[in-house]
């Protein structure tokens, strides 16, 4: 008697447990969300795949696309546009594909789907095929008609097992090229610059300085920083006004805290043209550093900075200087 | 159907194993062909949602300093052509599009290309060494590539007269390519 109560308890527990997860569950998810922006961006970005990545979301790549799209994340968010608004803008542009987990209606269902179908097609097999054996240990049953029936039986299973898997892939990868125009190949898309590649290049024609110079952003970019000083000076010998190059070699100046060897590469630049804002930031930066404290000169290049270019983001490090602080960022 | 199997001689085995392995190689056709096909095709193409729609619109600041609104452009078959001095199939890209701009005066075709991911020096002096006579675009934060779905480029849109987008080009193009998408537009 006793033994059988404890056993009414056990399966108490057995069916009070799974109900109250469940019921934790359908609660929890009744439940009005008050998320912060933040929190919603959050959720939108791990669930936005990084086109240029291979299965990263957004959140998690360190893209210059991804962090644009992020922005455009939380600018949406921001304007007041609901998360499923945010899904769809980019669904619109990049098609579902966009999305790493597929969507709970329309085709992507299939995927969800299959692996369900998969079981229960899986379990009446098991099932079947118990129910044959027992069957065929009954006399009464007549085997030619068991046995064809469990050939037929398990082609169809077997058949129906492919299928479903077949299908939702077929979903998955199917829409991909219809409807489209693309004759172009993916090899030569290029998310960012090919190091070997520019180094072909170069080989090719090393009088050629825009080539050089993208070769030293690369290498700058792949932080060998001394490749890309090089780079960029070959760069100067084959075209000794090339603004890009005369602009990196000066920053890296500046970084490396050499702001006299910094300004006369700076001056090189604004004596072709005397409005380049990274070239006068740049230089009232390397003159602010040099003398530690304002000079009529350092201030006139950073207004000048900040007339031509108002809403470059370097504007906060330009007021900083003008204000007399030290610039917490440095190029 | 409570017929005898044509050998009565031989228990159901064999025939229910020729089925089975019937079975078997239909499936093993099925899983290998998706493979076959699966595995020609680029995960990176991905075909884009924005054929046959409208082109979203943009307003932005061109490499010499002036203002280009797309709506200003209504009424003229346009190619709008995403591109960076450091992407290399851009160069051979460049010269095409600038002879197509002057090709195709005639028929109000308008060339643009928007700046992706580059600095203005940088691409000016990429337009100036290649001699490219339509306007560049600037994108600082990369809204109107996102608008438009970009992935990697180059990437070419091809817009009708009634700004919809007829076609796109996923890397570089060639004369052909470029030939035969511009005719799908001027007429």
């Amino acid at each position: 008697m006793t033994d059988r109560l404890q056993l009414g308890r056990a399966d108490l527990l057995l069916v009070l447990v799974p109900l109250l997860i469940g019921a934790a569950l359908v609660w929890s998810a009744l439940m009005p969300r008050s998320l912060s922006l933040d929190d919603r961006a959050r959720q939108l970005e791990s669930e936005i795949r990084c086109p240029v990545c291979q299965g990263l979301s957004i959140a998690d790549s360190p893209a210059v696309l991804a962090q644009q799209m992020r922005d455009v994340v939380h600018d949406e968010l921001a304007r007041g546009s609901s998360d499923d608004a945010v899904r769809a803008y980019f669904v619109e542009r990049y098609g579902r594909w966009i999305l790493l987990a597929p969507s709970t209606t329309g085709p992507d269902v299939a995927l969800w789907l299959a692996p369900a179908v998969i079981v229960v097609v899986g379990a009446s097999v098991v099932a079947m095929r118990a129910r044959a054996r027992r069957g065929s240990a009954d006399p009464g049953l007549r085997p030619s008609t068991e046995g064809r029936r469990g050939r037929v039986g398990s082609t169809v299973v077997l058949i129906a097992i492919v299928g479903a898997i077949a299908a939702p892939l077929v979903v998955a990868v199917g829409p991909r090229l219809a409807g489209q125009q693309i004759t172009g190949t993916a090899a030569g898309v290029q998310a960012t610059p090919s190091i070997e590649a520019l180094e072909a290049q170069v080989r090719a024609d090393p009088t050629d300085a825009s080539a050089l110079v993208a070769l030293g952003d690369a290498y700058l970019a792949a932080n060998r920083g001394s490749d890309a000083i090089s780079a960029y000076e070959r760069a100067l010998r084959a075209d000794p006004n090339n603004v890009p190059a005369l602009l990196q070699v000066g920053v890296i100046l500046l970084s490396a805290g050499r702001p006299a060897d910094a300004g006369p590469v700076f001056d090189r630049v604004l004596a072709q043209n005397p409005d380049q804002p990274d070239a006068l930031i740049y230089r009232g930066l390397a003159r602010y550093q040099l003398d530690g404290r304002s000079t009529d000169q350092a201030r006139a290049d950073v207004l000048r900075f900040l007339s031509v270019a108002p809403s470059d983001p370097r504007r906060a490090m330009a007021e900083q200087l003008l204000a007399g602080g030290t610039p917490s960022s440095s190029p | 159907m409570d017929t005898p199997p044509a050998l009565p001689a031989a228990p159901s085995r064999s025939p229910r194993r020729m089925w089975l392995l019937l079975g078997m190689i239909v499936a093993a056709g099925i899983v290998l062909t998706m493979l076959a096909v699966g595995f020609t095709r680029d995960p990176g193409l991905v075909s884009s949602p924005l054929i046959g729609r409208p082109a979203p619109a943009f307003s932005l600041t061109t490499l010499t300093g002036g203002t280009l609104d797309l709506d200003s452009l209504r009424g003229r078959p346009l190619v709008v052509n995403f591109w960076a001095s450091w992407c290399l199939p851009c160069r051979d890209e460049a010269p095409l599009l600038t002879a197509a701009a002057v090709d195709y005066q005639a028929e109000g075709l308008q060339v643009l290309g928007v700046v992706y991911q580059d600095s203005a020096e940088n691409a000016s002096a990429f337009m100036a060494r290649y001699g490219q006579t339509y306007p560049g675009l600037l994108d600082p934060d990369g809204r109107t590539a996102l608008d438009y779905g970009v992935f990697g480029i180059p990437e070419t849109f091809f817009i009708d007269r009634g700004g919809r987008i007829v076609s796109k080009q996923t890397g570089p193009l060639d004369a052909a390519s470029l030939q035969r998408q511009v005719e799908a537009i001027v007429q």
